[in-house]
């Protein structure tokens, strides 16, 4: 097996498989020339899963064997990474073989951490305990929503960093919807325990979704962090973050947004900040100590949210940084912080958030991207899984 | 005279100074190495001028080669034009990625058997309401046409009165009766 590669990528999700689809459209050269290692023997769209888990989109959109979205000239080398030597330029596997490269793009994603929460990974997908974080349970989600007769849904958003910040609440948006169109809303209180300070982090949506709250009469409770279920009690167990003391919310069912931290692997190597994530410039996603190392995706540490939609403005920058660095000009390509975040409101219902480092609105569309659209709901669930399997990972978007 | 022959044996005495430096012993040890590649050298060039200087001196050709350019539209607005678009190339070139781009994009979108099903079931749950709502009011438009066909008796007042106070025909009142009222606001 080659070992040697002018470019190495860490991680086959949506950030790695951009970047080496997009580095092989810019050099030809690099044909057989780039690894991309990961273990995974599947690839998840996991966006359609909000959709999933409202019955709205069916889970098996969602996946596809990883040689399949493989671009062609890359090698997949299905192998997880042990440690980095960055001095020595080289990656060592977990099958004992060590991979030489010139220049390395970590996109080793961010991991769920389905034990912070006490009780949380015994009660999964049992109990009315469901969370849309997993392929294997999101299916329970739907289940759970569909058979819910009346008593207090609880929707959850942990105090760490999450993929895709709106996620949490878009699941309740749905079920609240779900609740009216079976005649069972009057039955049901719906209650958000999130560990934010408010339901969104940039003002202009958040003034939109806090009106979307109030229209739908739920109990948004804000500071309180999720730490312990007691599935048999029905009990749900927070921190409420700002007198530390602990509060109980009973429960009839209950969706979990886990916990997610950066991978163990990047976490103890010499790529980390001091929280675990890749140390890299927030505009050229050069890694700040090593010159030949670029990072991105949920791994990286920029400060902006984590989602798809901020991949695909990131990957087209580190593909051109790096083929500057081998044609020995200047970085020049820089990152906005550019986020997006589709936050489903209801079945056919959408508020397209689109920002940037700045925290301001950077929308592309020429209306009030604030405004609850239908049409906005037809792009997230017909267009943008199209877009994302035929244009992303083909390097085209 | 004897000025001259001063500064001759200076040179001398500078050049053999100079050559006694063994920095200069290996260039010069060098040169000679690689003087059989550079006499080619030499060669090639010298051969690529006498084939410059036959080309200009036969008229022959020449000619044929004149006639052939007086055959295109050159001119210097065609110059021009070159320059202007060597000029824009940048701005092409990022134009015709974008191109590139999307003929890419829809050629994998054809091509990719997963997504062509995806894209035909969403549209499928669009159209099937549709034809549903379709399919409905045909056959209700069959059964009153079956109604009719079957019904011979004629229509007697007491049944239009009876329809009146039908919420349906009322509602139909009600749109003919405000419309007729907004077309007199109008004509006043």
């Amino acid at each position: 097996m080659k070992t040697s590669f002018k470019v190495v990528i860490v991680g086959g999700g949506t950030a790695g498989i951009s970047v080496a689809a997009r580095l092989l459209r810019k050099s030809h050269s690099l044909s057989e020339d780039i690894a991309i290692v990961d273990p995974a023997n599947k690839h998840y769209y996991q966006p359609l899963w909000t959709l999933v888990g409202g019955g709205a989109a069916k889970k098996e959109n969602s996946e596809r064997e990883m040689e399949s979205v493989i671009p062609q000239g890359a090698t997949w080398i299905q192998a997880a990474v042990q440690s980095f030597t960055p001095e020595h330029n080289q990656i060592y596997l977990n099958n004992g073989e060590i991979l030489s490269y010139e220049y390395l793009v970590v996109a080793g994603g961010i991991e769920i951490n389905w034990n912070a929460i006490k009780g949380l990974k015994e009660a999964l997908g049992t109990k009315q305990v469901c969370s849309n974080y997993s392929f294997e349970h999101v299916d329970y989600t739907w289940e759970t929503i569909r058979s819910f007769k009346g008593g207090t849904a609880l929707f959850t958003h942990p105090a760490s960093p999450v993929k895709c910040g709106g996620a949490p609440q878009k699941i309740m948006h749905l079920a609240e919807d779900y609740f009216w169109k079976t005649g069972v809303r009057e039955n049901v209180k719906v209650v958000f325990g999130s560990a934010n300070p408010a339901i969104f982090d940039v003002i202009k949506y958040r003034l939109a979704l806090e009106k979307v709250i109030e229209r739908k009469n739920i109990d948004a409770r804000f500071l309180r962090n999720l730490i312990e279920i007691r599935p048999d009690e029905k009990l749900a167990i927070f921190e409420n973050l700002d007198t530390q003391e602990t509060e109980e919310i009973s429960y009839d069912m209950i969706h979990v947004t886990p916990y997610m931290q950066a991978p163990a692997f990047i976490k103890d190597s010499p790529l980390a900040d001091e929280n675990g994530w890749v140390d890299v410039n927030m505009y050229t996603l050069q890694h700040v100590r090593y010159a030949n190392i670029f990072g991105l995706g949920d791994g990286a540490n920029l400060p902006t949210s984590k989602t798809g939609a901020a991949i695909r403005k990131q990957a087209p920058v580190v593909a051109e940084n790096v083929i500057s660095l081998m044609r020995q000009k200047p970085v020049t390509a820089k990152y906005n912080g550019y986020s997006s975040c589709p936050i489903v409101t209801g079945y056919n219902k959408l508020i397209l958030a689109e920002f940037d480092y700045s925290k301001e609105p950077d929308e592309s569309m020429p209306f009030n991207q604030a405004v609850e659209r239908a049409s906005m709901y037809v792009m997230k669930k017909d267009l943008l899984p199209i877009m994302y399997w035929d244009g992303m990972l083909k390097g085209t978007m | 005279m004897t000025m001259n022959s001063n500064r001759t044996s200076d040179d001398l005495l500078q050049l053999l100074t100079e050559l006694e430096k063994p920095e200069i012993q290996e260039s010069l040890k060098s040169l000679l190495h690689y003087l059989p590649n550079i006499q080619k050298s030499v060669e090639v060039v010298e051969n690529v001028l006498d084939f410059g200087k036959s080309v200009f001196q036969d008229e022959q050709a020449l000619n044929k080669y004149e006639h052939l350019a007086s055959t295109y539209n050159m001119n210097l607005e065609t110059i021009e034009a070159g320059i202007v678009l060597i000029e824009k190339l940048p701005k092409l070139v990022k134009m015709l990625e974008q191109v590139e781009n999307l003929i890419d994009f829809t050629t994998a979108v054809l091509q990719d058997k997963q997504t062509t099903e995806y894209a035909a079931a969403s549209m499928k749950g669009y159209i099937d309401p549709i034809i549903q709502k379709g399919n409905k009011g045909k056959k209700l438009w069959q059964e009153v046409q079956q109604q009719v066909s079957s019904n011979t008796q004629p229509v007697k007042i007491m049944s239009i009165i009876k329809w009146m106070k039908d919420p349906t025909v009322q509602k139909v009142l009600q749109y003919v009766q405000a419309t007729l009222e907004v077309l007199n606001n109008k004509k006043k």
